[in-house]
């Protein structure tokens, strides 16, 4: 499989972690605002980390390139992803629910472990720069 | 052009690493979205939560927001101007300095306000702060202890700064985003303890100071920063990458993290802000903004340290990393250890040090903006250099300025800002000077030096 495809599969799984905690964020939202918030802010931020990728790589053959942009897209899903797991457990955003950050937080778990081996992929793969 | 091409067309010889010495090559730049988040890594401070928390002890929250603007937009012209030479010139700021204030004053200048200054002194506070801070927290445990953690933090600080300008990105990229979450956490507890954000609004201060007060404090916690600002710029692809991502930074990002700080304090009127977090809810968030924010900040401070001793100190860049490191992390320990020792005195003496730094900043501007452009030089050539250049021994206006300016700004004047005020007559001064001597003939550069392809 090339690099490029490859990069296309893993956003897609990390776009679809990001809409389920949007959605997590949606059914924390009744219970305490401020993890509805906190949901939707790391929820957001994956998400665009991931969606700026397809046209940035739709048009660019250069594999070490795909690579470099794909280091940056995973760079941002990787630290609020850790950003996420430090904050979901978080007293203040406890709720009756615990289901649910406990869920959050295997996700985010997900996407860190996901995004710190994509970017070694491109680092090893396509000899993308970790610092682009 | 090809980085093969551009490699080939690169004069210099990088003896020492990380381009301390030599200017960056183009194949080596990065974009602007790196520089960004290297600034934004020495933003993500506890140092700047701590300067909201003070404006969240002393103002209302209206009166916050305008000290938080208007003493970032202060910051933003200054570190913009400066940023601009490290894009241009593709220099560290301590090379930099060779221009207005000849090779002898780039080392001493460079050596005082960043390599003892902060590679040393601030670089063993803020190791020492962040034990306190870790014991804070885990009060119980022996790895908590004052001095252990200064130990272990100080060696974690020193690993980012000896891998160099990508050890800094690397950090800076994992420790922003979560930074900007943990002050949305700040504010959240605010809005949440202060009853709500109307409640929040009309809760006044426990210690109310003027507004001038409050934008000396914000100018003041951050000018050494933007001063320096050339050390990151100088690895920007594009010259304005340097200048816009530290403005973005400082009047966005900044205020965002003055205000959340403020927020918190305000309506929980804690005394610390790692302290409030933990109380408030932030749990393991606490901890990590501990070790995070303190990390970003003094791994900066080493590096910047570095770069200036490189330029007297000739051997690889991060020998002397190491070193200054070792030297900070031996002083903090020997503190935290030290029972009921404080490092209060330590401290007085290098704000005193940290007081030259705006004259220089003044000066520097001055020399690059006013006087380059009335010797006719173009803006995209200014003290960019070549193997075989000659610069000055010493420029003696260089230094006089930085003098006068420092002793009227910073000791003389009683009022206003008094960062700006040695900043501004350091400006000042320096352009009549240079300006009026040179329009009489009369020499201001004494001595003359060849800089080689090592930079040195």
């Amino acid at each position: 499989m090339n690099f490029k495809k490859y990069s296309k599969i893993t956003i897609t799984i990390l776009l679809a972690i990001s809409i389920v905690i949007f959605v997590l964020g949606v059914l924390a939202w009744s219970e305490n605002v401020y993890t509805g918030i906190i949901y939707f802010i790391v929820a957001a931020i994956m998400f665009l980390g991931c969606i700026y990728l397809y046209p940035r790589i739709a048009k660019i053959e250069d594999m070490q390139e795909v690579g470099n942009r794909s280091v940056q897209s995973n760079w941002i899903v990787l630290s609020v992803g850790i950003a996420g797991m430090a904050l979901f457990l978080a007293p203040f955003f406890r709720i009756e629910s615990m289901a649910i950050p406990y869920i959050a937080f295997v996700l985010c778990a997900v996407s860190v472990i996901l995004s710190a081996f994509n970017i070694y992929s491109a680092v090893k793969k396509v000899k993308a720069r970790m610092v682009v | 052009m090809s980085n093969e091409t551009q490699k080939e067309e690169w004069p210099w010889k990088d003896a020492y690493g990380d381009y301390s010495m030599v200017p960056v090559p183009q194949h080596e730049k990065r974009s602007f979205s790196s520089i960004f988040y290297v600034y934004m890594g020495v933003l993500a401070c506890i140092a700047v939560l701590w300067g909201g928390s003070t404006l969240g002890l002393q103002f209302t929250l209206k009166e916050a927001l305008v000290v938080a603007v208007v003493g970032s937009a202060i910051l933003a012209v200054i570190g913009g101007l400066t940023a601009a030479m490290g894009g241009i010139s593709g220099f560290s700021t301590y090379i930099n300095m060779r221009f207005p204030f000849g090779v002898v004053g780039s080392q001493v200048f460079g050596s005082i306000v960043a390599g003892i200054a902060c590679g040393i002194g601030w670089f063993a506070v803020q190791a020492w702060l962040f034990g306190i801070i870790v014991h804070t927290l885990f009060p119980n445990a022996a790895w908590a202890n004052v001095g252990v953690a200064a130990i272990w933090g100080g060696l974690l600080m020193m690993v980012t700064a000896v891998i160099g300008f990508r050890g800094l990105a690397w950090l800076s990229y994992l420790a922003v985003p979560f930074f900007m979450l943990i002050t949305g956490v700040g504010a959240m507890i605010g809005i949440a303890e202060g009853g709500g954000f109307a409640g929040l609004l009309s809760l006044q201060p426990k210690e109310p100071a003027s507004i001038s007060v409050g934008i000396t404090q914000v100018v003041g916690m951050y000018i050494a920063g933007g001063i320096i600002t050339a050390d990151i710029s100088r690895y920007a692809k594009r010259a304005i990458s340097g200048t816009l991502g530290w403005v973005i930074q400082i009047i966005i990002f900044q205020v965002y993290m003055l205000m959340g700080a403020a927020m918190l304090m305000l309506a929980t009127g804690a005394s610390d802000v790692a302290g409030a977090l933990l109380a408030g809810g932030a749990g393991i968030g606490a901890f990590m903004m501990a070790i995070l924010g303190q990390w970003t900040t003094n791994d900066n401070n080493l590096y910047n340290g570095a770069l200036s001793f490189n330029t007297w100190l000739h051997t690889k860049k991060w020998h002397i990393t190491i070193g200054e490191g070792i030297i900070g992390v031996a002083i903090a320990a020997w503190v935290g250890f030290a029972a009921g020792a404080s490092m209060d005195p330590f401290m007085t003496f290098l704000t005193y040090l940290g007081k030259i730094l705006p004259a220089i900043g003044g000066v520097l501007i001055a020399d690059f903006y006013i006087y380059r452009w009335y010797k006719k030089v173009p803006f995209k050539q200014r003290y960019k250099g070549k193997p075989g250049m000659k610069v000055a021994l010493c420029n003696w206006v260089g230094w006089l300025s930085v003098g006068l300016g420092t002793w009227i700004g910073g000791w003389l004047i009683k009022g206003g800002i008094a960062a700006l005020n040695a900043l501004v007559l350091g400006f000042v001064i320096y352009t009549v000077l240079a300006i009026v001597l040179d329009a009489a003939g009369v020499k201001i550069a004494v001595g003359e030096h060849t800089i080689n392809e090592k930079g040195v």
